[in-house]
């Protein structure tokens, strides 16, 4: 397949729109979907292609997805750290044009012993299935010079501290969503007129029709019928009820059962998420933003409490896909513990041919 | 609040401007543009100050100008007025109109186009323009305007200044006069669009079920403004959709496209209140696709639909059957509907009547909408496969078609049919009863077609591709050696051996055509109207439409990224918030640990023996960074095999590497473990992938050398 992995047009284009619609979104990434030849491959489903390139994007920081709106929303461009251990590096987030670019490579150029330019590769089963431009990165031997080369090509710089361990410490915690729902007591009928329900499952991690409740607390999906894609989520409490954002409202619900499922490879520095239980938005640009790349999907699998990379033979176990985020240091992943109410299950065995 | 002059200047500057250059200008005015240019140009209009505040002034302004005598202002005097500014000081016939900005009357000629533009329904009829503009003027109902007639001077005159004194550099004003209407001509020529129709698009392309980012072809569109707009657009709008002159009703279809591109898939109002013709809440429509093979055909369906699919697709119901179809790799059709356990023949169901779909779960309906004559177009220009063929709603006259007619429509169709090219009867095995399937092309317009059946009679040029990033003129993206990015240029229903013809910044560039687009160059100049003309075989111009490209550009303005609150939502007060990946208002945030060199080593490599740091000079290593060694350490290396370790590079904060080499002699006096930090920088020399930064690979090498000469 002739796929160009630095898909920058995209990012052009988004700049130059400022603030675009779902659908004029879907239009730009038609012509690259004809034009880069993915419609030659079967194993591409349009579908996966939209949704994956908008929620990469974002939590690249490149754009801000408005879900309520169907709106996207173009950042402006600027430099900021990764937590990278040894020499300060900076990527290139919000939207840019080529302009930016040049900018950039000048003086990384004019500078070339002491600053270095470089795209970063994201997981190639990614690419191959959504648009993700590379992750421009910036290494110097000193933060000053990150600074100056900002203020040349008139762009944006965060240097403060890393934008991970910023976003990680702005973001609130479980307890602070848990102690702001607004519970109030439902009179029968209990659940919304007109609505399909479904309900989050605590041991498959995904939402069915059936009732799954631990204890009183249950998290439902209500579809309202009419309108098409407006979904509602209440977490109940007894016959108490509060509106909940979905991606809080799954981790609040793991954390009152006691559900650890968030999993630490301290060797590899790898923080692993179940697939099916995505992080909050703050949190999502955080952690992806700890290496600069999107995270990659690995199956683990969940037996006696805890989770494998592989089994042996004979031996039995529930497969999960789990996003694999890289570069996370151990006390980046004890904050994000922290902050969803979740005991780190670490690795027990590793991949064979590591 | 603004002068005359001032409302003048930027009218002016608002419709006559040298970005307008090439380009035809109708001065749409409306209420909205009115208030729009008075905030964007005076800053003494506040927030506070309403919108109805601004416009009402704007027409009190025009209303009381007098500049040339002192008498009592009469209203019923305007265009005496309006006619005396034009001239201003001047002779009878000597008006100077060879001048950099046009005549000062573009105020009178806003207030004659809003006074039929902006109808509030108030029961006056459509074409009462003097009952309009009296009320506009708020004057008594018998009183007549003097010079009315003259107004004919003052539009002409703009049209003049903009032709044949600025030469079309500030835009070419057009004037189209409606035939019939005698003094009105001008300004109703101006204003094809009412405001309080354009309220009510939303409802009409809804109910005709359209879907966001599908664009109708100009015959579908006009034929969903008649038929659903007949109770709610004015009726001059519709007498101009359906009988009305040919320029001004594509001028006219062409407002309402730039409405619909803005339109975001929903209603203005409530579903109960939008009538009869919305009742079935449409989501999309399911079409029937034929395919041929050898002598034989099969009927399948496809949901034809823009808009994201749920996870697995639909499930939909229809007569306790279950259905499934998904999107793959096409983003309008579907994949074919079928059952769980194969395909699904659509000969199965009367073609005649009307069926809805239903998939519970996701709360979804799609129509098959009922015909007795279905037309099919080739399916590969949707990117379907080439032995199949699509359900049309309408059909260009250079197209070729397959027809599938019931018996009850037989020879009505005959009788039209065979006056198309290559019409004949075509015998499949797999054909329903009842049914009849002719071949055509070029369907014929000589005669009235069949009703139900739209063809596309004149000319119409589409820009397919590209990203549009502004509306007048069109204006795409250009990005540079990334030609996928221009659009290309179908022309419907275009006599044969036509040519396209760019004109741009003096060249003149024959496009050529590959599958029926035609193709505009890869270099292309920006900011530049590029003038696209189609040309007949006598080199007659048969239509023309500009377009512009733009190079890749900052937005405009960052103000609407949603401010993010600690808990991810939108709140646009709060003082701290993440605006992308970025955290703003906040002042410190400590890092996780990696404030300094040495507690960065720790946590990179917590378990001792995989990392040493060393100072400036040779011997100077030690593995326990928190131990005072009496020398201050510089940077770091491992001895570690992870192999993701290794091209980690530990430099001391504010470090300068040129100013390291001066000292790198053996000096044993000062010198601490010089066999350790020989050992270590060889055997580390293969296990330390090089840096990317040329400095710090310098300083390595430099190290690794000094080192292997030491004894």
């Amino acid at each position: 397949m002739d796929y160009e992995p630095i898909v920058n047009e995209l990012i052009f284009a988004l700049s130059a729109k400022g603030k675009i619609s779902f659908s004029d979104f879907n239009v730009i990434l038609e012509v690259l979907y004809y034009e880069k030849g993915f419609a030659q491959n079967d194993a591409i489903n349009w579908n996966d292609v939209i949704r994956d390139t908008r929620r990469f994007l974002e939590s690249l920081g490149y754009c801000d997805v408005d879900y309520d709106d169907g709106k996207i929303y173009a950042c402006p461009p600027a430099l900021v750290l990764l937590p990278k251990n040894g020499l300060p590096s900076a990527i290139l987030i919000g939207t840019y044009t080529p302009d930016v670019l040049i900018d950039l490579e000048n003086f990384t150029k004019s500078h070339n012993d002491v600053c270095n330019f470089d795209w970063l590769e994201h997981p190639i089963e990614k690419i191959v299935s959504a648009f993700i431009p590379k992750t421009l990165c910036i290494t110097a031997e000193r933060i000053d010079l990150i600074e100056t080369m900002a203020k040349d090509a008139d762009i944006d710089i965060q240097i403060s501290s890393s934008a991970a361990n910023l976003l990680l410490k702005f973001s609130c915690s479980s307890t602070d969503i848990w102690e702001n729902l607004k519970f109030t007591e439902r009179i029968l009928p209990l659940e919304p007129k007109g609505c399909n329900k479904t309900e989050f499952n605590i041991s498959e991690l995904r939402f069915s029709s059936s009732n799954y409740s631990f204890e009183n607390f249950r998290l439902a999906q209500y579809r309202q019928i009419n309108k098409r894609y407006k979904l509602m989520f209440w977490m109940w409490n007894g016959n108490e009820k509060a509106d909940v954002d979905l991606n809080w409202g799954r981790w609040l619900l793991l954390h009152k059962a006691n559900k650890n499922v968030m999993v630490y490879d301290y060797l590899h520095r790898q923080l692993l998420c179940p697939s099916s239980v995505p992080l909050p938005r703050l949190l999502a640009r955080a952690m992806t933003l700890c290496s600069g790349t999107i995270p990659h999907q690995e199956i683990l699998f969940y037996e006696n409490d805890s989770f494998k990379r592989i089994i042996k033979q004979n031996e039995g176990g529930n497969a999960f896909s789990f996003d694999v985020y890289d570069q996370v240091s151990k006390p980046m992943a004890d904050e994000l513990r922290n902050k969803l109410g979740q005991s780190v299950i670490h690795l027990l065995s590793f991949k064979l041919f590591d | 609040m603004p002068s005359y002059d001032e409302w003048n200047q930027w009218l002016s500057s608002h419709f006559f401007n040298p970005e307008n250059a090439g380009l035809d200008v109708l001065l749409y005015i409306t209420k909205e543009l009115i208030v729009d240019i008075g905030r964007k140009n005076d800053l003494q209009i506040t927030d506070s100050i309403t919108d109805d505040a601004v416009y009402s002034s704007f027409i009190d302004i025009v209303k009381e100008y007098n500049p040339y005598y002192n008498a009592t202002v009469y209203p019923e005097a305007i265009c005496t007025r309006a006619y005396r500014v034009y001239y201003g000081d001047k002779p009878i016939n000597n008006v100077i109109l060879d001048r950099e900005s046009p005549p000062p009357i573009l105020p009178y000629l806003a207030l004659f186009i809003l006074a039929d533009v902006e109808s509030n329904d108030d029961g006056i009829h459509d074409n009462a323009y003097y009952s309009r503009l009296r009320k506009l003027l708020c004057v008594g109902d018998s009183v007549a305007f003097d010079d009315f007639k003259k107004m004919d001077i003052l539009w002409n005159g703009l049209e003049k200044w903009s032709r044949y004194y600025r030469k079309g550099n500030y835009g070419y004003f057009r004037l189209l006069p409606i035939s019939r209407m005698k003094y009105i001509k001008y300004p109703r020529s101006q204003a094809l669009l009412m405001t309080d129709d354009k309220d009510k698009l939303p409802d009409i392309f809804y109910a005709a079920g359209f879907a966001t980012g599908m664009l109708p072809n100009e015959g579908e569109l006009c034929a969903a403004l008649l038929e659903y707009g007949k109770y709610n657009l004015h009726k001059r709008t519709l007498r101009l959709l359906n009988t009305g002159d040919d320029v001004l009703k594509e001028r006219c279809l062409e407002l309402i496209s730039l409405e619909f591109e803005e339109w975001d898939g929903n209603p203005t109002t409530d579903e109960e209140s939008l009538g009869k013709a919305a009742a079935v809440r449409l989501r999309a429509n399911i079409r029937l696709s034929l395919e041929t093979t050898g002598n034989t055909t099969a009927f399948y369906l496809r949901l034809f639909e823009d808009d994201e699919f749920p996870e697995g697709g639909y499930l939909l119901d229809l007569d306790s059957k279950k259905l499934i179809c998904r999107r793959k790799n096409n983003p309008r059709w579907s994949t074919r509907i079928s059952t769980s356990s194969g395909e699904f023949y659509s000969e199965l169901f009367d073609w005649r009547k009307d069926l809805t779909f239903c998939d519970s779960l996701n709360n979804y309906k799609a129509r098959f909408k009922g015909k007795n004559i279905l037309v099919f177009v080739k399916g590969e220009k949707e990117c379907l496969p080439s032995n199949e063929w699509i359900e049309v709603n309408s059909l260009a006259t250079d197209e070729e078609f397959i027809m599938l007619v019931h018996n009850e429509r037989l020879e009505e169709v005959k009788s039209w049919g065979q006056h198309s090219a290559q019409w004949r009867l075509l015998a499949y095995f797999g054909m329903p009863d009842d049914w009849a399937m002719f071949y055509g092309k070029n369907p014929s317009v000589e005669l009235k077609p069949p009703s139900g059946l739209i063809i596309e009679k004149s000319i119409s040029m589409v820009f397919e591709g590209g990203v549009k990033v502004g509306r007048k003129p069109v204006t795409h993206l250009y990005i540079e050696n990334s030609p996928l990015f221009i659009p290309k240029i179908r022309i419907h229903n275009a006599p044969p051996k036509i040519r396209v013809l760019a004109l741009y910044s003096n060249k003149e560039c024959f496009l050529e055509a590959i599958h029926g687009l035609f193709k505009l160059p890869d270099l292309l100049p920006c900011d530049t109207a590029i003038r696209i003309e189609v040309l007949d075989r006598n080199n007659q111009v048969l239509k023309t439409k500009n377009i512009r490209f733009r190079k890749p550009h900052l937005a405009a303005d960052w103000g609407s990224v949603p401010h993010r609150n600690s808990s991810g939502d939108k709140d646009k007060d709060c003082q701290e918030y993440a605006s992308g990946a970025k955290v703003n208002g906040v002042t410190t945030i400590a890092e996780s640990g990696y404030t300094d060199m040495y507690t960065r080593i720790q946590r990179w490599a917590p378990k001792e023996n995989v990392q040493y740091t060393l100072g400036k000079k040779p011997g100077q290593i030690t593995n326990r960074p928190l131990q005072d060694n009496g020398w201050d350490a510089i940077w770091a290396i491992t001895n570690t095999t992870v192999c993701f370790l290794q091209n980690e590079q530990f430099l001391k904060e504010n470090f300068t590497i040129e100013n390291y080499f001066y000292n790198l002699k053996v000096n044993n006096e000062e010198g601490g473990n010089l066999k350790l930090w020989k050992q270590l920088l060889i055997e580390c020399s293969k296990k330390n992938l090089s840096p990317n930064l040329k400095s710090v690979k310098i300083m390595l090498e430099k190290f690794i050398t000094f080192a292997e000469r030491l004894d």
